[in-house]
């Protein structure tokens, strides 16, 4: 079923919505789940969440893109979950990996003046990927908002995971130098 | 600012960029397959290869073609030490390793139908030669050939011999005789050649050239390996050896 369809049925409050999303979206919303929380069971009640966010946030939004919208639900439902976690049962997944990696971008002083507008913020990191080559922007995007491991990402940026590494650290930098200019670091 | 917090910043990235690399991610599916495809495709190709060099080792010296050729094949096989222990110390300045192969040849019978044999010279040392059977034997089944290899095997490095014999299998023998002819001793320096085939009437002549310096070197043994037609020669005693 086209996403146009799902959206409409969610709109129609028809139960079917969440069964279509589930046969459409399931195995892709598990995978963005599991790279955060390196858990299975973990995983699996992100997704169910994530249906149900989706139920209750349409209507009122109409996303155009179902499943970057889906993606990011289970984003941050699965982050949320990561977080609740203690210290010591924080397993070691590609998120938990990917915090270490973007502290390239920041400052490495003071985060203790927390006052950032996260939507400032990400409008900010926005203009900055579109002035990226489009490998790297796919690169960088894959890495920190789906958490691919770097394998996948070389393989589908059709690079080796070296000449991966090597960008997405020169991304990083770069989005250091950008968020400094603007004035967020 | 904590990387959390660029984290929750790239959760509310627009969902163009998003839904951009998405589709970018997606396309590894695609090429996963068509290596995926690749790959089977290439252990096919091997696979089938390795089919047909079989194939075409089984039917080696076209004995099933209308040309009836027949195809000898001279292999040598070490002559072994009477003592094992000597064996195993190759005694200094004797050769240790084979010389190249010569190229086949190919000689033209009476009748005008070719012949081709290769030489495959294997020319370890040795330090004692003993006979071990006739001149001339004729193998129709794999059955004999491995009574034949037991029985030189007894006293000599059989390790060439048994290579050169392991294709000729109770298919090969459906269809083939092997002919198995002993040259000894020879000098480790040496070397023996066949020289020319020639057929006639219920007979067939092997002409041999062997070299033998004068020299110091050990003794080996070679063995002609003469392949022919299922019952093309008729027994052991058709085959005349004639050393130049």
């Amino acid at each position: 079923m086209e996403d146009a369809q799902i959206v409409c049925l969610y709109w129609d409050r028809d139960e079917t919505a969440i069964r279509e999303t589930e046969t459409k979206y399931d195995r892709y919303l598990t995978k963005i789940a599991y790279n955060i929380l390196y858990d299975m069971e973990d995983s699996r009640e992100s997704v169910n969440d994530t249906y149900l966010a989706a139920w209750n946030s349409m209507p009122p939004h109409k996303p155009s893109v179902l499943s970057a919208y889906l993606a990011k639900l289970t984003r941050r439902i699965s982050i949320d979950c990561f977080r609740c976690r203690t210290r010591d049962k924080r397993l070691p997944s590609e998120y938990a990996v990917s915090l270490t990696e973007l502290e390239d971008c920041l400052s490495g002083g003071d985060t203790t003046e927390e006052a950032v507008n996260v939507k400032l913020l990400a409008d900010a990191i926005g203009i900055y990927l579109r002035l990226l080559p489009e490998n790297a922007r796919t690169a960088f995007i894959g890495r920190y908002y789906f958490l691919d491991p770097l394998k996948e990402v070389a393989a589908y940026c059709g690079m080796s995971e070296s000449k991966a590494k090597s960008l997405l650290y020169r991304t990083r930098l770069g989005l250091k130098e950008y968020l400094k200019k603007e004035g967020y670091l | 600012m904590t990387a959390e917090t660029l984290h929750d910043a790239l959760t509310l990235l627009p969902a163009d960029l998003i839904a951009e690399a998405d589709r970018k991610r997606n396309r590894k599916t695609v090429r996963v397959h068509w290596q995926r495809w690749a790959a089977m495709a290439a252990c096919l190709a091997v696979i089938l290869s390795f089919g047909l060099l079989l194939r075409s080792r089984l039917l080696y010296g076209g004995a099933k073609s209308a040309s009836a050729e027949m195809s000898l094949q001279a292999a040598a096989d070490n002559c072994a030490p009477e003592e094992a222990a000597t064996a195993e110390a190759p005694a200094a300045g004797a050769p240790t390793a084979a010389p190249p192969l010569q190229d086949s040849a190919v000689a033209t019978m009476g009748s005008g139908q070719g012949i081709r044999y290769v030489n495959t010279p294997d020319n370890l040392y040795t330090t004692g030669c003993r006979v071990h059977g006739p001149e001339v034997t004729l193998i129709a089944s794999r059955e004999a050939l491995d009574a034949y290899l037991d029985n030189w095997d007894l006293d000599y490095y059989l390790d060439e011999l048994r290579t050169e014999c392991q294709d000729y299998d109770d298919v090969w023998f459906a269809d083939h005789d092997l002919v198995l002819i002993p040259i000894y001793p020879v000098s480790a320096d040496g070397s023996v050649t066949v020289t020319e085939v020639t057929e006639t009437e219920n007979a067939l002549e092997v002409h041999i050239a062997a070299s033998q310096p004068d020299t110091d070197a050990e003794c080996t043994t070679w063995h002609i390996l003469l392949e022919a037609e299922k019952g093309r020669i008729a027994s052991a005693d058709a085959v005349t050896l004639i050393r130049e």
